[in-house]
């Protein structure tokens, strides 16, 4: 299963539409067997359902974002979790023991569950 | 000299919780030390739960990564004033801000960290976007599964240079698409220039489109340029394109064809830099076939075909959009009313809206003017929504219970229904209610409790 976790400067992004770069991880249970990085489009964050369904990744773990987003990558299939803080490395080793709930900006709760 | 100061037995924090900008402070470690009730208002955060956290993770706005007015003044004690961007409420809708920043020092000079104070832009957003009318994919407002899947390719589309054809009954938002596709295309720089063909009668409107030089007919004293000049390196939207003259669509297929027109009276034919799109609430292919619109024209502008759904076949965006038109006329006129009444919602999902999304806008601006309260009522709706009530339905589809029991089984009656229309989903449930999916898991809990 692949996962992408949307950053600025090794942190999750504040928001998608704030991300610079996009950690790609390719997951074999609980274990990482694959990973990189991509810049995100200069399209912006509208084409970014598109983009990642085409790079086969199925679950967004992001900051805050919009509802037509939310909602194009709903209609593609992809899980998105979403207002989630912290630096990336420390999100993802969360993702993996799930213990992702801990990792939710203050007064913000989820949208999909975990 | 005496100093101004605050009398002894009025705090500092009281006055800043008093007034009605948003603002914050941080140490040098960007920790909230301070959140005002405005701010905890505007971003939906209480004090408590701000207070020790990054501020970016508790602002969460457009600027925080990269473009952050505290920046400046926390590394040379600069401060910075009017930076405008958004931030985003828990319902994922953006909240256009404006904000300014300034350090803090002590009584040395030294930075001790920066105070941020933002306001909340929407009513002057919806103003400019009212006015200026550049409006992006995501004003686009839906919930229906079939426009989401429209809207993900409308970003692809919009960076193309193809010609787009938009289909669908007049109040729909054509013309919203039109200028969504433009403002997320190359072309956003440059003009967007709107003609309605069936406003015109046809020699008007050849010389509406293609312009005229002088002395091309009687009283064309001086040159005039047409639409299609005017959109040069930018987008046409040739609306009701279905009521384009025949002779006129010969003229329009050249352009599209060879990308050069004449104005009338010139023989020197001007380059058209311009990409086409069109729209119509009529059936071109039967035009087509009865001979009343051209063939080729059709083929020349179907390249990318866009169908709009009429918001009777995708009523799961009567309440998205009914609430967004309620924030929207909050903004513009200035009130406070924060929903519909249980029985004018059932009224606008029985509705079928032959004028689709305008009507359903109109509707709203509508009662806005009569109501003076937080709900609209019944006796807000325009007369002809309130015949229809009587003639179609029975004064019990409409009987709201009004003892505790009769509403929990009424909720969850409409939990069920919701479920069951969006496959168990219960997101879409719950946007289509309009409430959380923690209230959706509530009330079926509850019902199973019993």
């Amino acid at each position: 299963m692949d996962i992408c976790i949307t950053g600025y400067q090794n942190r999750v992004a504040t928001l998608l539409e704030t991300a610079t770069e996009l950690r790609l991880y390719s997951l074999e249970g609980l274990r990482v067997v694959r990973s990189g990085m991509t810049a995100m489009p200069t399209a912006g964050a509208c084409i970014l359902p598109t983009y990642l369904k085409s790079m086969g990744v199925e679950i967004v773990i992001c900051g805050g974002l919009s509802k037509a987003v939310q909602d194009g990558f709903e209609a593609l299939g992809i899980q998105v979790i979403s207002w989630v803080k912290g630096p990336i490395e420390v999100v993802l080793t969360a993702y993996l023991e799930d213990k992702l709930d801990t990792m939710i900006m203050p007064g913000r709760t989820n949208r999909n569950a975990f | 000299m005496k100093r101004a100061g605050l009398p002894k037995n009025i705090s500092l924090e009281s006055v800043v919780d008093s007034v009605a900008e948003g603002i914050f402070t941080v140490d040098l470690d960007w920790n909230i030390t301070f959140f005002n009730q405005a701010a905890a208002q505007i971003t939906n955060i209480s004090p408590v739960e701000a207070v020790g956290q990054k501020c970016w993770e508790v602002f969460a706005s457009s600027l925080c990564d990269g473009a952050c007015p505290m920046q400046p003044c926390l590394k040379n004690g600069k401060s910075v004033l009017n930076k405008s961007g958004f931030i985003l409420g828990a319902d994922g809708e953006k909240i256009p801000i404006g904000m300014s920043s300034s350090p803090l020092k002590d009584k040395d000079g030294v930075v001790i960290g920066g105070v941020e104070s933002f306001r909340d832009l929407s009513s002057l957003h919806q103003l400019m976007l009212k006015v200026e009318e550049r409006y992006s994919v995501e004003d686009i407002r839906t919930n229906n599964a079939h426009m989401i899947r429209m809207l993900q390719i409308l970003p692809p589309i919009a960076q193309s240079t193809s010609t787009v054809l938009l289909l669908g009954e007049s109040g729909t938002g054509k013309e919203l698409f039109a200028r969504a596709i433009h403002n997320q295309s190359m072309r956003k720089e440059k003009p967007f220039v709107a003609v309605n063909c069936g406003a015109l009668p046809g020699n008007l409107l050849e010389s509406e489109l293609f312009g005229y030089k002088a002395g091309a007919f009687t009283d064309a004293r001086k040159d005039k340029p047409g639409r299609l000049e005017l959109a040069q390196g930018g987008t046409l939207f040739l609306d009701e394109i279905g009521d384009m003259p025949l002779p006129l669509q010969v003229k329009l297929l050249r352009v599209l064809q060879e990308k050069t027109y004449e104005p009338l009276g010139s023989v020197a034919p001007i380059q058209a830099d311009v990409r086409f799109v069109a729209a119509t609430n009529r059936d071109l292919e039967t035009m087509v076939s009865e001979g009343t619109f051209r063939q080729d024209l059709f083929f020349r502008l179907n390249v990318v075909r866009i169908d709009i759904p009429p918001l009777r076949e995708r009523t799961e965006d009567i309440t998205l959009l009914t609430n967004h038109f309620i924030r929207q006329q909050n903004s513009l006129k200035g009130k406070n009313i924060n929903a519909v009444s249980e029985r004018v919602h059932h009224v606008l999902f029985q509705y079928d809206f032959p004028g689709n999304v305008r009507e359903l806008e109109n509707i709203i601006e509508y009662a806005f003017i009569l109501c003076p309260g937080k709900m609209i009522e019944m006796a807000h709706l325009p007369e002809h929504l309130k015949p229809q009530i009587r003639e179609q339905h029975t004064p019990c589809d409409y009987a709201i219970p009004t003892d505790a029991a009769g509403m929990a089984q009424h909720k969850h009656h409409a939990v069920l229904q919701a479920l069951d229309k969006h496959n168990g989903n219960k997101s879409a449930a719950a946007r289509e209610l309009g409430i959380s999916r923690d209230t959706i898991r509530r009330i079926l809990k509850r019902h199973e409790a019993k």
